[in-house]
């Protein structure tokens, strides 16, 4: 053994606790650290429900609801949360998709449109961007129905699958050159209730395992000056919470057992915890009003080994944040590779690609384009 | 010294204080905002030049040359009024003549500009002073400034039009940009120094184009520090970039995509039925493994375009169907060799030796056809022969390239039978008449309903196979702060950027 690694060696024998609490400090006690020191305590936390632990694991919420107990009532947090922010995306959606319409000043008359993004803004709680659509009854037999349905699920009397028989079109025009096809502007936030609801019938007991929740909460960091001092603010956090969580695998792949460096690797746990924890900080800073942020979380939570997939390490929120963050930050059509890779398993948010998809063309409407071999 | 040997490279240079230094495939032979075609001349033409309008970080139409336009009532002209504060890289003031010059250049057909789309909305510009420029329009425009990004030339470094690909510009080009360009380097490098006389503070003194034709050796020059940046990282050299703590990932160029180009104009491809043919001979999956991640595509779109066709089914290798089709047209098998009149099936391909896994994905493809009885000869092109043999002489049976789009995916340069960047000589009438309705279109939906349909049309003539969108990101040492990259042109928000 090379003399500078046994100095190294014995250097780290020797530091006090306070030392050793700087680098790796944030998963000392966490539930990576417990499963690491001790692996035979994964298998008594996941005896019950294994399957529906293991799709936990790896981010497939539908595959854990199946399963029931503790990883069921996980999943209906994990998908209250996720609707949570495809709704607001939603709403900022037809938000842009109303006033880039009123900047053009040709709104088509007699058009659906216009009530359909006051119901939505209205929907989101934002009553006052509301106030300046139409508002009152629905202006059409089919978006009518479609309210009651809504309205029964978010008072428990329908379920998710009766909301996924709705389909994505709300209402239908007849335009100049065309048919004009509305999405459902309620939908993603009926989901939310109808998971929500769930969630809190079946509270778990097990609230660590394979989640962002650490034993010392993380908060955002301060608010840059402006958007880009922001995002570099954010970045700057991403790479010392790095740097800890670096300093832990190094020191906890040296002293664990060789069952506990398994998981370790095998589960990819720290990846794994490092991207739900950036998820929670990208959802915590949508709700700041931080799109930039978000999007740094976002962006640096990431596996870009199979960035169009949902795995142990990017969640369908994940994507959902990343959306959200693009489109905050006028990247609409940035915001649609990110939604592109929820459709095929989300079919709910077939309406919500749509709506962007038509905000990219009404963006681009008065452009020339520019390609480049 | 042409190329740097792979040693040279790895080798540690120190970074100048402010230096950015960033790779490319293939530097730029000129820096020349009329006949740029790759995205490593847009990117070039990002730090020394400028359009009248530019994008702000939120991607929203903002002034750059410009100060303002107005609009007429009728939206058949507008003036616009231009910045007085500034000036040329050689010292000279921009006035409304470089606006009104530039405009002519683009349209005058002897320039042979590939960029002379960008103004054809324009009837007539004429400078009314040295800052206010009137432009009258083909048809009511609602918003002209967000088409006049197009980038603006000095009259006084030229003659009288029409502007020509070898004038001494190309090599000693004048811009009002961030950064001017300083010097070719006998590395083929580029330097780009500081504009002092720029409007805006920049944050980096210099900027280094790095040409580096072997991509292998690209990520190491970053982990090495050697460069700063890093446009498009190889999928195979993502993970130790990602794990590496000195250096971020960003997305960048996510619309674009690879084809192999059909010769329609050649007779022996010009039947659709023979083109589909030779596509279900291809294993498509099988030439992406080796490339990196992506998604396989059906038509002229990515997937996450607005205008992709869901209901495009994938094409999938069909040897029993491409038999028939190519027995119906004429052909005949015989032995392990596809014949026609009596001859055995050759087909020339070319590819551009500076695309990157190119000669991967040709050798499998040569290898794939021979075993379905078509020899396929390869040749690769510099950008020279490239624009020689594919651009101007049309001489190739398939070629195998990419395109890449800004946000507004117009594909009309592509597939419209008059679009200047046509190179396989796709024409269908339908199409045309589809593309032109998009064009026209006031209503978003209607755009995107007439776009999709084009997916569907294109992808049942195939003018091209269509391969596939890899996921594609930039790295950026993390000693570059305040970056953010614009999703096409890299570069417009780099004056922003800082070293630390």
């Amino acid at each position: 053994m090379p003399a500078w690694l046994v100095l190294a060696l014995l250097h780290a024998c020797s530091t006090t606790p306070e030392e050793s609490a700087s680098p790796g400090g944030l998963l000392e006690g966490s539930w990576v650290d417990q499963i690491v020191k001790d692996p035979g305590s994964l298998a008594g936390r996941i005896t019950e429900h294994r399957e529906g632990w293991t799709a936990l694991h790896r981010n497939d919420w539908r595959g854990a609801l199946a399963s029931g107990g503790d990883p069921a009532a996980r999943a209906h947090e994990e998908l209250s949360r996720f609707y949570r922010v495809l709704a607001s995306l939603d709403a900022e959606a037809w938000s842009r998709s109303g006033a880039r319409w009123q900047r053009r000043g040709d709104l088509p008359a007699g058009s659906l449109l216009p009530w359909l993004v006051g119901a939505s803004l209205l929907d989101a709680g934002r009553d006052e961007e509301a106030s300046v659509w139409p508002a009152g009854p629905p202006p059409a037999p089919e978006l009518e129905a479609r309210k009651r349905v809504h309205d029964a699920a978010r008072a428990g009397a329908e379920s998710a699958a009766r909301l996924g028989e709705l389909g994505w079109s709300a209402a239908s025009e007849a335009g100049a050159d065309g048919t004009r096809e509305f999405a459902d502007p309620w939908l993603l936030r009926s989901f939310a209730h109808v998971e929500s609801r769930a969630a809190e019938a079946q509270a778990p007991l097990e609230r660590e395992l394979f989640s962002g929740v650490l034993r010392t909460p993380i908060d955002l960091v301060a608010r840059g000056a402006d958007a880009v001092t922001d995002a570099e603010a954010c970045r700057e956090h991403v790479r010392r919470l790095d740097a800890d969580l670096d300093g832990w695998r190094t020191s906890a792949g040296l002293a664990a057992a060789v069952e506990g460096r398994q998981l370790l690797e095998e589960l990819r746990l720290v990846e794994g915890v490092r991207a739900r924890l950036l998820t929670d900080l990208g959802v915590a800073a949508l709700r700041a009003e931080r799109p930039t942020c978000a999007l740094a979380y976002g962006q640096m939570a990431l596996d870009y080994e199979s960035p169009r997939a949902t795995g142990v390490v990017n969640s369908p929120t994940l994507f959902a944040v990343v959306a959200s963050g693009q489109l905050q930050t006028g990247r609409t059509r940035e915001a649609l590779d990110a939604i592109e890779v929820l459709r095929a398993d989300w079919p709910e948010v077939a309406g919500l690609d749509e709506t962007l998809s038509t905000l990219v063309v009404l963006e681009g409407m008065d452009r020339s384009g520019d390609s480049r071999e | 010294m042409r190329a740097l040997t792979p040693l040279l490279l790895l080798l540690p240079l120190a970074a100048q204080a402010g230096n950015l230094r960033y790779a490319e495939d293939l530097a730029p032979a000129i820096v020349h905002p009329l006949y740029g075609s790759s995205m490593a001349e847009a990117r070039a033409n990002e730090l020394a030049f400028e359009g009248l309008y530019t994008d702000d970080v939120e991607l929203a139409t903002t002034p750059a040359l410009a100060l303002s336009t107005e609009l007429a009532a009728d939206k058949l002209s507008a003036v616009v009024t231009l910045r007085s504060d500034v000036a040329w890289h050689d010292g000279q003031a921009f006035t409304a003549a470089d606006v009104v010059f530039t405009i002519k250049a683009l349209q005058d057909r002897a320039t042979a500009s590939t960029e002379s789309g960008r103004v054809a909305w324009i009837k007539e510009a004429v400078a009314l002073d040295n800052t206010h420029v009137k432009l009258t329009f083909v048809r009511p425009e609602g918003r002209p400034e967000d088409k006049l990004y197009f980038k603006i030339l000095p009259q006084h470094a030229f003659g009288a039009l029409p502007l020509k690909r070898t004038d001494a510009f190309r090599t000693h080009p004048v811009g009002t940009g961030p950064w001017a360009l300083s010097q070719f380097n006998e590395d083929n490098s580029i330097t780009f120094s500081k504009w002092k006389s720029w409007r805006n503070p920049v944050g980096i003194d210099q900027i280094t184009l790095r040409e580096v034709a072997d991509k292998n050796y690209q990520a190491k020059l970053v982990l090495y520090e050697s460069l700063e940046a890093l446009v498009r990282v190889l999928p195979r050299d993502l993970a130790i970039l990602k794990n590496n703590r000195k250096v971020d990932l960003y997305p960048y160029q996510t619309n674009s995509w690879w084809y192999l180009g059909y010769n329609n104009k050649r007779p022996a491809l010009a039947n659709p039925a023979v083109r589909r043919a030779l596509s279900e001979l291809v294993d498509v999956d099988s030439l992406l493994a080796p490339v990196g991640t992506g998604a396989r595509i059906t038509g002229p779109f990515v997937p996450s375009s607005p205008y992709y066709n869901h209901d495009v089914p994938m094409l999938a290798p069909d040897a029993d169907d491409a038999e028939t089709a190519l027995t119906a047209a004429g052909y005949a098998q015989e032995g392990d060799h596809w014949t026609q009149g009596g001859k055995p099936v050759v087909l020339k391909a070319v590819a551009h030796q500076a695309l990157e896994s190119v000669q991967e994905v040709a050798i499998n493809l040569q290898s794939q056809l021979e075993s379905a009885g078509i020899k396929l000869e390869v040749q690769f092109l510099d950008d020279a022969a490239w624009k020689q043999r594919v651009w101007h002489d049309r001489d190739y049976d398939l070629m195998l390239s990419q395109w890449t789009f800004d946000r507004n995916e117009d594909i009309s340069e592509q597939f419209h039978s008059t679009g200047t960047r046509n190179f396989v000589g796709y024409s269908n009438p339908a199409v045309d008449a589809l593309l032109d309705k998009a064009r026209d279109a006031t209503d978003p939906f209607a755009r995107k309903a007439a776009l999709r349909e084009v997916h569907k049309l294109v992808a049942a003539d195939q003018p091209m196979l269509f391969l596939w969108t890899l996921d594609s990101y930039a790295a950026m040492a993390v000693k570059v702060r305040n970056v953010v990259v614009h999703p096409f042109y890299f570069f417009t928000f780099a004056p922003q950027w800082s070293m630390k």
